[in-house]
Formats: structure tokens, sequence, C-alpha cells
């Protein structure tokens, strides 16, 4: 693949890759970008060198995947079922009853196949030692497989010629995949399951993800407007009339799913849906309250909880996380506040993160002062160094930083997507990956 | 099918159709005014489209320059073709798992570039360039369409929202430019006369099929019949109408919709107003009353089609 790379010329690569952008840009495949009430699409940047990986390194990335989504859906049943984790002394229960993405209403409601993450993103990154550990779960809704297909068709048409005799794993089949996950969630005696994929519609900036999904699965895409409950069953409105749902992949927040029950205001879902969930009508997927479990508390706890549900040790590790609640944690966090970087563990997206080696004095006593305080809401981790891959530059191949985010789809068994989504921070010595961000993608081959 | 995506890709239709219209109109609008300065002509496109108020709320007169803007690229106006590309474009969007990728494309393109044209793109003596361009993208999406949709429901909506959308337009065509014509009928024959009855049927794509059909006529009359009811004529009413009940009739037929009713009475009340074609002489103040109905007519078909198809419907049985 180097020596074919090398045959192609800077100036050469230079042109495909702005061809490539002309061309993402004119099919659509776009997010959307809200800046002061206009809104602009952007293309997420492709980059042209496929990032590789060993049949070995696969392997550990999809067996420890495998294992992280049946210890999270292990652990969701028992939330919502028995709590013998939480009275076995294993998961603290306030991180459980305290989290705001905790659902009462999920308590004894039977998901089929115990099937809670139908749709697992986790997103891992290779240490400076070589090994892969993971960063957090994604058990919500996680997106970005759409950009996986799309990447390798556009590398098929773009660099045919980098792919002969390479045998790279497909990634073509996710769509049928899902699809067949769902059809196995379906609610018992359904024979013919009626799939949708419920999309917030075209103004998220995902839509072009929702179109994709839906195209791939041949199923409808829906907005809660095209839905109705009545006799607790789900009915979508369609020109001969109501038909029947049977399987909700929904790709909007809990909050919004059912104006009876969660936000009155929202105007996205569908009301009533959650009686018809309740009876066992329809599936919702992924489940409610998914988000319990993937937070940062409950993360630190996942080895231990790989452990419990499944006595083995954790295939991929966590990055080391100190627990302050505990002893030691608490002691070896304050002892090491300049080297670590702590987070608050009730907050997302990166709100009240402190990264000690580029914080002030002042700001690491402010931080200190907050830790003692609440132990319990802190953790802390060791700063992570992301390894590079080699990535076009202005011509030029240079090193930049990447992660990846295998899919993981989960019907009465786990398939993981082989590759996912690598996104590359563009900026020089950069860690920061997110499309918003500067950040690009590659396409990621898995060699058989 | 989704009740939404039916109206999505009906939408679609139309507002392509519109685009296209819009843009024969003001092509020859541009060749065929007598003087570029003069604001009478350019007023008659206000009034076909009946934006008189919002125009002139925002210009005093109606020059080449501001009207062409207005239809053309005005983002704040809601009738310019930017817009009309922009709307077909979001209904396309919100449909894009049910249209061809190349079908997306070829409007995401179109839309991109109408979005990028600037005032100077679309100075007078550049008009029949970019109206060109801007028929050859809406000849361009038909063609697509007509070579990748999908045979199903949605291309009956697609198809339905073109025709009435058509329909209606030729018909607000016809009335605004009959008007210009009949003020001039006293003097048959003269520069003047010719040249708007060949404007009004080139708006129309409708001058060579006039001319090989009817030789040697040359009066009004004849060129509003042409318009009104010709039978094999793609763009007159009475072709428009037959092919919206053919849609409908394929939609009960072969996908097993009922039309019910209402959109039944509909159909029938609208074929009925354009059937009465007077063979004598007509008058410009009848085809007013007609024009006025037969758009009537169409925004009662169209809101049939929306109570039965588009809007709440029963608990299937």
């Amino acid at each position: 693949m180097l020596k074919r790379l090398n045959a192609t010329t800077p100036k050469e690569l230079s042109r495909l890759s702005k061809a490539v952008d002309r061309e993402l840009f004119n099919l659509g495949i776009t997010f959307t970008l809200y800046h002061e009430g206009s809104s602009v699409d952007r293309v997420l940047p492709f980059d042209l060198i496929p990032r590789v990986l060993t049949p070995a390194d696969w392997e550990t990335i999809e067996t420890g995947s495998i294992q992280r989504v049946q210890a999270l859906n292990l652990l969701l049943a028992d939330i919502y079922g028995d709590q013998k984790v939480i009275k076995d002394g294993v998961l603290p229960a306030d991180l459980v009853f305290k989290n705001p993405n905790y659902r009462p209403e999920m308590v004894g409601l039977k998901v089929p196949e115990n099937s809670y993450v139908n749709v697992c993103g986790v997103d891992v990154v290779r240490g400076g030692d070589g090994q892969f550990v993971v960063l957090e779960d994604n058990a919500r809704s996680p997106s970005g497989v759409s950009y996986v297909v799309e990447n390798r068709q556009l590398m098929r048409r773009t660099m045919p010629n980098l792919f002969e005799g390479m045998n790279v794993r497909p990634v073509l089949d996710y769509g049928l995949r899902l699809h067949q996950a769902l059809c196995e969630s379906a609610p018992a005696g359904v024979s013919d399951p009626q799939v949708v994929l419920l999309s917030p519609g075209p103004f998220n900036s995902a839509y072009f993800e929702h179109v994709f999904l839906a195209r791939e699965m041949g199923i409808p895409l829906v907005t809660g407007q095209d839905m109705v409950v009545e006799n607790d069953k789900v009915w979508m409105r369609t020109t001969g009339g109501l038909m029947p749902v049977h399987v909700i992949y929904r790709r909007i927040n809990d909050d919004f799913l059912d104006p009876e029950v969660f936000r009155e205001d929202s105007m996205l879902g569908v009301p009533g849906v959650m009686r018809a969930y309740a009876k066992g009508n329809v599936t919702i997927a992924n489940a409610v309250g998914t988000g319990v479990a993937d937070d940062k508390g409950v993360y630190a706890y996942l080895p231990r909880l790989i452990k419990y549900y499944l006595d083995q040790d954790a295939i991929l590790p966590n990055v080391p996380t100190n627990l302050c609640r505990e002893k030691d944690g608490l002691q070896y966090t304050l002892d090491n506040l300049d080297k670590l970087v702590t987070k608050p563990v009730g907050e997302a997206g990166g709100y009240g993160v402190v990264i000690g080696p580029r914080a002030s004095q002042r700001e690491l006593e402010v931080t200190r002062k907050a830790i003692e305080k609440d132990p319990a809401n802190y953790i802390s981790q060791p700063m992570v160094e992301l390894s590079v891959s080699p990535t076009l530059i202005s011509g030029k191949v240079e090193p930049r930083h990447v992660d990846l985010r295998p899919f993981c789809v989960t019907g009465k068994s786990t398939w993981v997507l082989p590759g996912g989504l690598t996104r590359v921070a563009l900026k020089k010595g950069s860690l920061v990956v997110n499309s918003s961000q500067g950040g690009g993608s590659k396409d990621t081959w898995v060699l058989e | 099918m989704l009740s939404r995506y039916a109206e999505n890709v009906y939408w679609l239709g139309r507002y392509i159709e519109r685009a296209e219209n819009l843009a024969r109109l003001l092509d020859t609008h541009g060749s065929f005014a007598r003087d570029p300065r003069a604001t009478g002509d350019w007023e008659a496109v206000i009034r076909i489209n009946a934006d008189e108020d919002l125009f002139f709320s925002r210009n005093k007169e109606a020059t080449a320059a501001a009207v062409l803007y207005f239809y053309l690229i005005d983002p704040k106006s809601p009738t310019s073709i930017l817009n009309s590309v922009g709307y077909a474009r979001e209904n396309a969007r919100t449909v894009r798992h049910l249209i061809s990728t190349e079908l997306w494309a070829h409007l995401n393109t179109f839309f991109g570039e109408m979005h990028d044209l600037k005032r100077r793109d679309i100075s007078l003596p550049r008009l029949a360039k970019v109206a060109a361009y801007i028929k050859t993208n809406c000849q361009t999406h038909t063609g697509i369409a007509e070579g990748t949709l999908y045979r199903d429901q949605a291309y009956r909506f697609y198809q339905l929202g073109r025709h009435i959308e058509r329909a209606d337009q030729t018909s607000r065509l016809l009335d605004v430019k009959y008007r210009q014509l009949q003020s001039v009928e006293e003097d048959p024959g003269s520069p003047i006369d010719i040249s708007q009855w060949n404007a009004l049927l080139r708006s129309a794509a409708g001058y060579q099929a006039y001319r090989r059909t009817r030789p040697g006529s040359m009066n009004t009359s004849d060129v509003a019949r042409f318009l009104m009811s010709d039978s094999e004529f793609p763009r007159s009413i009475g072709f428009c109408l037959y092919r919206i009940k053919y849609d409908l009739a394929c939609l009960e037929s072969e996908h097993g919709l009922e039309l019910g009713d209402g959109l039944r009475d509909a159909l029938d009340r609208v074929m009925e107003i354009s059937g009465q074609t007077p063979t004598e002489r007509i008058d410009p103040a009848w085809l007013h009353r007609f024009a006025d109905a037969v758009q009537d007519g169409l925004l009662g078909l169209g809101g049939a089609l929306g109570t039965r198809f588009f809007g709440f419907a029963e608990a299937a049985e």
C-alpha cells in the first residue's frame, strides 16, 4: 500500500483530496453547523491515507468491545431489575439513583433479549505503550457510522488501486446487520416487524446519517408527527391509513421521546409511546435509560462490573481512573493534582475538566477545595497520549493524532463492524478530533 | 407510504416546475421587452405571480434589474427561483432515502450554484444565459427523475405536483399575456402583435407545435385555445388535467388507495371548468374569469389531495 501511495505524486494526492471534498459536498454528506441564526453545511474533511489495523489489533478491539457491551446490558437489566449489583456493594447506589439519566419508568419493564444497548460506540485510543484503552462508552445514540460506510465508498472510487490484493474486511453490510438485530429485538410474537427510524427531522445536524441508515435498512424515516399511539399501540400515518410500528430505532434523546412522561414541551416525540413500550407492544432502541450506564462515574467501575457479571478481566482496559470517593483514589489525586486530569462525574461535554499540567496554581487550588468538599463527584486520570497516523497535510504526509469508534450492534448476539470511525485531529499537535473543531476522518481498514 | 413523504415529493414536483416556468417567463419577457427601461412590461411579471404588494413594499419601480433580482435570486422573496429550488431541495432532503442519489446530488449542486449567483450575473444582458441555465437544470432534474425514480406511490405524487403546478402556471401566463395581446388586436399582424403572440407561445415552449398544428392561424383566440385545451401539447391546461386524472387513477388501481368523494369532486370540478372552451373569439374579461376559476379549482384539488393523503388518516381496518 505504501508503495502505491508513494507512486502517487503529492500534487496528484492534493488534487484527489480536493475532488473528494467536492464530491462529499455535492452528495450532501454533510453535517450542519448553526451559527448566529444561519446554518452552514460542512463536510467532514476526509483524509486519503487509510488507517490500517492488523488482525491481531482488531481481535483485541472486537472481543473487548463485545465484552463491554455484554457487561453494559447485564448492568442495565440489573439496575432496572433486581439491583443486585447495588445490594452486593459493587456499584454505589447514588451513582445510579442520583444520575439524571436514570429512568425510574424502566424499573420492571422487560426489554426483549435484555438488549438495552442495541448500538454502542466504544471510543478507543492507542496509548504510548501501544495498548488500546477505552475513553468512553456511548450507549445512548452514538453517531458517525454513516461516515464509515461513505468513506469506504469514496476511497474505492478515488484510489481503487490501493485495495488490490489487500483483503480489507467489508463494512457495507452495516444496514443489513442493524436491521436484523432490530428485528431480533422486536416485541414477542411479531413475525414480520415494521422497523422505523425516528429522527428529529431535516434540521438536525446528523440528518444525513438518519437518511443514510433508513435507506440502508430500507425502513421509513419518521418524525414524531408521523406516529400516533392508539390502544397502547404505535401506528404511523400513511397514504393508505394507519399502519402498525413494532420497533423504533430512535435518534432522539430520552427527554424528547414522550411528552406525556418526559419533557412536556417536546415536539419531537410521540405522546403515549411509553405506554405502548411498558405494555411490550413496541421496542425502543436503544432502550430508554441506557444513559445511566455510560457516564463517567459508572465508566470507572466497568472493569469491576465485567468481573462481577462475566467473571472475566477487561480485554480493553479503561484509562486508569482514580475514584475520589475511595480513600486511596482521593489521596493519590490530591497528591498529584498537577499531573492528572480531573473531571466532575455529573457533568457532560468537557465541562469542569481540569488538565493538571496546563492549569495555573490558582486553578489547582480551586479544584483541590472542590474535590475535598465533594470527593464523590470527582475522578482523576493520567494524561492520555494518543497515537498518530500518517495524514495528508497540504500535499505532505505528517503525523496526526487519531482515535477510533467501533460500532457494536446487538440483537440476540453482538456483532462489531470491522473498522469503525477513525477521527483525526488535523491541527498539528492537537488532541481534539471533534468535527466542529478541525477534526477530519479516515477510512479504517481491518485486514483479514 | 408515509403521508408526509407523499406531501414532500408532491412539493418537490411543484417547486421545480414553478422554477422552470418562472425562468421561461422571465426569459421570453427579457428577449421581447420593447424597451428595457420601460416599467410596463416588467410589471406584468409581478401581476402574473400576484406579488404586487410584496414587490412594491420594497421597490419603488418595477425596473428590469429590480424584477430580475426579486424573481431570480432574492433570498427574501418567497417566490424567487432561488427559493423555489431551495424548497425543492429541502423537500428532496426529507425524502432522500426514497429518491436516487443522482436526483439528490444534482439538485444539491443546482441549489449550490444558484446560491452563488450575484447581482451582476443576472443583469438583463445576461438574462438569456441564466434563464437557459435554470431551464436546463430543471429539465435535467426532470430527466433524472424520469430515468431513476422508482415507480411507486411517490412517483405518482411527484407527477401530481408537477402537473398541478404546470396547469396553474399556464393559466396565469394566459391571463396576463392575453390582456396585453388584446390591447394590440386592433392592428393584427403588426410587428408588436406578432412579437407578443410569439412571446406567449415561447414562454410555454409551444411556438413550434402551434405553427405546425395551426398553419396560417395568427389570431390570439387560437393561441389561447391552444394553451387552454390542446390535447397533445404537454403544457396546456387540458393536457395537465388529463395527466392529473391519470395519476390519480393509478393511485387507485395500482396502489389500492381510495380517492374518496372529496377528491373526486374536486377533480370533476376543475375538469368541468377547463372544458368550457368557446369556439368563437375569446374575450379578455372571459379569459380572466376562466383563469381565476381554473386557479381556484386547482387550489381545491390540492386541498383535497392534502385532506385525503397528506393529513390525518383514519385507522386502518
